[in-house]
Order: structure tokens, then C-alpha cells, then sequence
């Protein structure tokens, strides 16, 4: 099943911020990784479709002052979801080796 | 007691929610802190501790901050009323209740309030760094740059069980 750039970013935020992924460290891990910083709305709204699709579950943790009393949402990656960003990353590179996109570019 | 004196007593502050007059003896609540940091600007000579019965009936102006109700009297009146606002003000550490709403129709259960959560952690750290008007403005432009993809993701969860409830009437139907 094919993810969007957002999607697949996301997702190698999760893994990367594991087991403390949320909404504002995947933003930051985004932002300082990627180059672009994300709105939290789109990443939540990419969060979303994930779970929908099964590659990511959640589960909510602490509540603190500074949040208004809300409990984060913490976010990890399913098997299925392994799989899919796997195949993905996979898909990109034999494109662009395929490509020979690095030649084509100087 | 002499007419100056009891004019004197009278200048203070009174949290009607505890009936307690606060006499600077180091702050111990978040009343006390609102309190404290009038004290401070005022200067403490200016406070003494009244008696609780004749500040309330001298009660001449009153403001609410942080749903608790300072009463202020005396010469005083006018420079505590001006703090206790420019406090007031400096304390509305809470982030803009209508974009706070636009965001909570477009997300609900438990991603909503993550969301909601996320914002007001962000909203603390720019306080910090910013204060809380540009704060506030952040928050806004986060929200602005958050309901396109949060309505997009509404409405295409809204065509698809648009698409089921169809699909489940007409095989009910017959249609």
C-alpha cells in the first residue's frame, strides 16, 4: 500500500523517537531532520489514515499543566506498518537508482 | 483607634473564596504568588493586615483575577485596581478558546484532545521565549495552518461512510 511523503515520514519519526513518539517530537524530529516543519494538523491528520490503515496504534499517556490537563498520545509502529514503510523506502530507491537520478542532476 | 488607623487597617486584600487576608509572609499558593508580585510593585508598607470584617464592609472596587475576587480599598484603591489588571493581564497564560474550538470540530476523542494538548505545550514554550501576546498569535497561525488538513481528513472520512451507509441502504432497498 503506498504512503504518502508525510506518511513515511512520520512513521521513521515514530521509530526513531521510540517509545516517546507524539505529536510535537515527531513535528520537531521532522523539522530538524527533513528540513520543513509540518503543521500538527497534518500530522495528526496523517496519523489518522495510518491507524485507519493498521501500520500505527496509540496509546495515551500523562496528562500534565502545561498540556490544559490533556493526555499526549503516543504513537508505535504495528507489524504491518514495518512491512509497508519497508516496502516503500524500497520502492524509492530502486527508483532512483533506476533513474540514475544523481547523473541526470550535474 | 484613630480615624487615620483604621483607614490604614483598611488597605489590603481579600480572596473572598477563603475570607483570608494575606499579609506577605511569603507566598504559599498561586494567590498568594498574584498577591506577592501586587505587594512588591506597591511596596510592602503600604499593606498591613486588616481585619477581615472591615475590609469587607469598606469594599469599594473589586477585580477578578483567576476567578478568585481581590477587594481593594483605601489610598490605595486605584494603583491596586491598575496592578491587579497589569497582573491579570501578565497571567492569561491560556491559549485563544475559539481557535481552541475550531480545531476540536474538525478532530474528536482522544486525537482531538492530544492535539489540543500539543498546542498548549507549544503554547507554553513560546510564552517562555516570546510572551504571551506573540504566543497567542502563534497559536493562531498554528491553528490556521492545521484546519485544511484536519478538514481534509473530516471530509474524506465523511465520503466514505457517506459511501457505506449508501452502499448498506441500497442492499437493504433494493435501490
Amino acid at each position: 500500500m503506498e504512503l504518502t511523503t508525510l506518511e513515511q515520514h512520520a512513521m521513521l519519526a515514530i521509530i526513531a523517537l521510540h517509545p516517546n513518539a507524539y505529536g510535537i517530537s515527531i513535528q520537531d524530529h521532522i523539522g530538524r531532520n527533513a528540513g520543513y516543519e509540518p503543521s500538527v494538523g497534518s500530522i495528526y491528520a496523517a496519523l489518522d489514515r495510518l491507524e485507519e490503515k493498521g501500520f500505527v496504534r496509540s496509546k495515551q499517556g500523562e496528562a500534565t499543566r502545561e498540556r490544559g490537563g490533556r493526555r499526549k498520545l503516543y504513537f508505535s509502529l504495528t507489524a504491518p506498518g514495518r512491512k509497508a514503510l519497508t516496502g516503500s523506502i524500497n520502492a524509492t530507491h530502486s527508483l532512483s537508482r533506476a533513474a540514475g537520478w544523481r547523473e541526470a542532476l550535474v | 483607634m484613630s480615624e487615620d488607623r483604621e483607614r490604614d487597617n483598611s488597605i489590603g486584600i481579600i480572596w473572598t473564596s477563603t475570607m483570608k487576608i494575606v499579609d506577605g509572609r511569603g507566598p504559599s499558593n498561586e494567590t498568594d504568588v498574584i498577591w506577592a508580585s501586587t505587594a512588591k510593585a506597591l511596596g510592602a508598607g503600604k499593606f498591613r493586615i486588616a481585619d477581615p470584617k472591615t475590609v469587607k464592609v469598606e469594599v469599594m472596587r473589586r477585580v477578578r483575577i483567576r476567578n478568585q475576587v481581590i477587594f481593594a480599598e483605601g489610598d490605595a484603591e486605584q494603583e491596586i485596581f491598575n496592578l491587579a489588571t497589569a497582573v491579570k493581564r501578565k497571567g492569561r497564560r491560556e491559549p485563544p478558546k475559539i481557535a481552541e474550538v475550531c480545531l476540536a470540530a474538525f478532530l474528536n476523542g482522544a486525537k482531538g484532545d492530544a492535539l489540543l494538548g500539543d498546542l498548549s505545550e507549544r503554547f507554553e514554550q513560546d510564552c517562555e521565549r516570546f510572551g504571551t501576546g506573540r504566543a497567542r498569535r502563534l497559536y493562531w497561525s498554528r491553528t490556521i495552518r492545521s484546519l485544511w488538513p484536519l478538514m481534509r481528513r473530516g471530509a474524506a472520512r465523511a465520503i466514505k461512510w457517506g459511501i457505506v451507509v449508501d452502499s448498506v441502504r441500497r442492499f437493504f432497498t433494493g435501490g
